[in-house]
């Protein structure tokens, strides 16, 4: 009697149909979450560039214009720096997906529209390296600075 | 068509008490009829009244009995042409529509923990795709879940069967099976159970879903993705000069 689809093969049509549905919501939730991350880790390398470059200022007015030699800690610092700035775009992406949810996690009676402000542990990891590399860059200026004071009262 | 539903169905027309009339030559009637219902409604269709004089009354008591008999018999006349007018297409056509959605989703293999469970399923892609719940989806789920040993199945299909095959049936016939149509839908609850698949499923068959390309994807055009490059290139370009 029934038709040319069972109702069986009806009902798990449609439960793929809803399930593919819960991933694009669940997809658009994580690329919410995931522009988060990559704003947090963007708002600190503007903060590393900041630090950087009143470093190059420093270093050139004490080298150009006191005829002083920049510190030893230099060199470390802006190794650092390179090193943070070393993280690729896909070494990024990697970072920020890492909560992604495969198909078989996804479930039709779950409610997950509302993006959580959260971090992940890779992005959380990358931003601490770049705050470590922004503190050394501005230890040295202020070394820098503190040789620039010496030699202005002398 | 049974015999009981003609008897039932002459009851139900002319209401007669025992004490009114006399009861036992109208039992006879009454049999004779059930025996061949169609056959009455042939005779009756033949009633000419033109030669009948109106001397002839009728009426619930000799001094009551102003109806001319020729109007009663005419009445009669009129009604076994109503009967006999009735069509499958015309009069029918709300068991053909009800059947559809039976015919489209049946099995004989289908369980009341089956429909049970399919049922939960598609609710859930309902709430899941945003698509409306319906009374109707409400009242099936609900008997599905709280009181599934009401859903009689294979009473259920025989019933259906007898609606099945109705291309030829025609007046007393046709009055027992619409008789018998509205006893099984308020018997039945299949039908609304088999009524509120088929309609949600084509509810949710209609509904737009939500489709994605895959993550990584997503967030290569972030704006923010492409400003990390930027940012990156900086640093290292202010490095060079360190």
């Amino acid at each position: 009697m029934s038709g040319t689809q069972s109702l069986p093969t009806a009902v798990d049509a449609l439960e793929d149909k809803a399930r593919k549905h819960k991933q694009a919501q669940n997809t658009q939730y994580h690329v919410s979450i995931a522009r988060h991350n990559i704003s947090e880790v963007n708002s600190e390398l503007d903060d590393l560039e900041e630090a950087l470059r009143d470093l190059r200022y420093y270093k050139t007015v004490l080298e150009d214009a006191f005829g002083g030699s920049a510190p030893t800690m230099l060199g470390s610092a802006v190794q650092t720096a390179e090193n943070v700035a070393d993280v690729t775009q896909d070494d990024l992406l990697g970072n920020v997906k890492s909560s992604e949810m495969s198909d078989d996690e996804i479930s039709l009676d779950e409610d997950e529209t509302e993006p959580k402000v959260e971090l992940t542990s890779e992005v959380e990891t990358h931003l601490s390296q770049i705050r470590s590399a922004k503190e050394q860059v501005e230890n040295v200026s202020e070394t820098i600075q503190s040789k620039l004071k010496s030699k202005r009262d002398t | 068509m049974s015999s009981s539903d003609i008897s039932d169905l002459i009851e139900g027309i002319f209401l007669l008490k025992k004490n009114v009339v006399d009861y036992e030559r109208l039992s006879e009637a009454r049999r004779e009829i059930s025996n061949d219902p169609q056959a009455h409604v042939d005779a009756a269709l033949m009633i000419d009244t033109a030669d009948l004089a109106d001397a002839y009354k009728v009426g619930t008591t000799r001094n009551k009995a102003n109806t001319k008999l020729s109007s009663l018999l005419d009445r009669i006349s009129d009604y076994a042409a109503e009967l006999d007018r009735l069509t499958v297409e015309e009069d029918a056509s709300h068991i053909q529509e009800a059947l559809e959605p039976v015919e489209r989703w049946y099995d004989s293999s289908h369980t009341v923990d089956d429909l049970a469970e399919w049922f939960e399923t598609l609710y859930e892609c309902a709430g899941a795709v945003d698509v409306p719940i319906k009374p109707s989806y409400e009242n099936a789920y609900e008997t599905l879940t709280e009181s599934p040993e009401e859903v009689k199945l294979s009473a259920f299909i025989d019933d259906v069967e007898q609606f099945q095959n109705m291309e030829d049936t025609t007046g007393m016939t046709l009055i027992a099976r619409l008789h018998d149509f509205a006893r099984s839908q308020h018997e039945q609850d299949a039908w609304d159970i088999y009524e509120a698949f088929d309609s949600l499923i084509e509810d949710l068959q209609e509904k737009d879903h939500a489709t994605g390309a895959d993550l990584e994807h997503r967030i290569k055009q972030l704006s923010e993705y492409s400003d990390y490059e930027q940012k990156r290139q900086k640093i290292l370009s202010v490095t060079e000069d360190l």
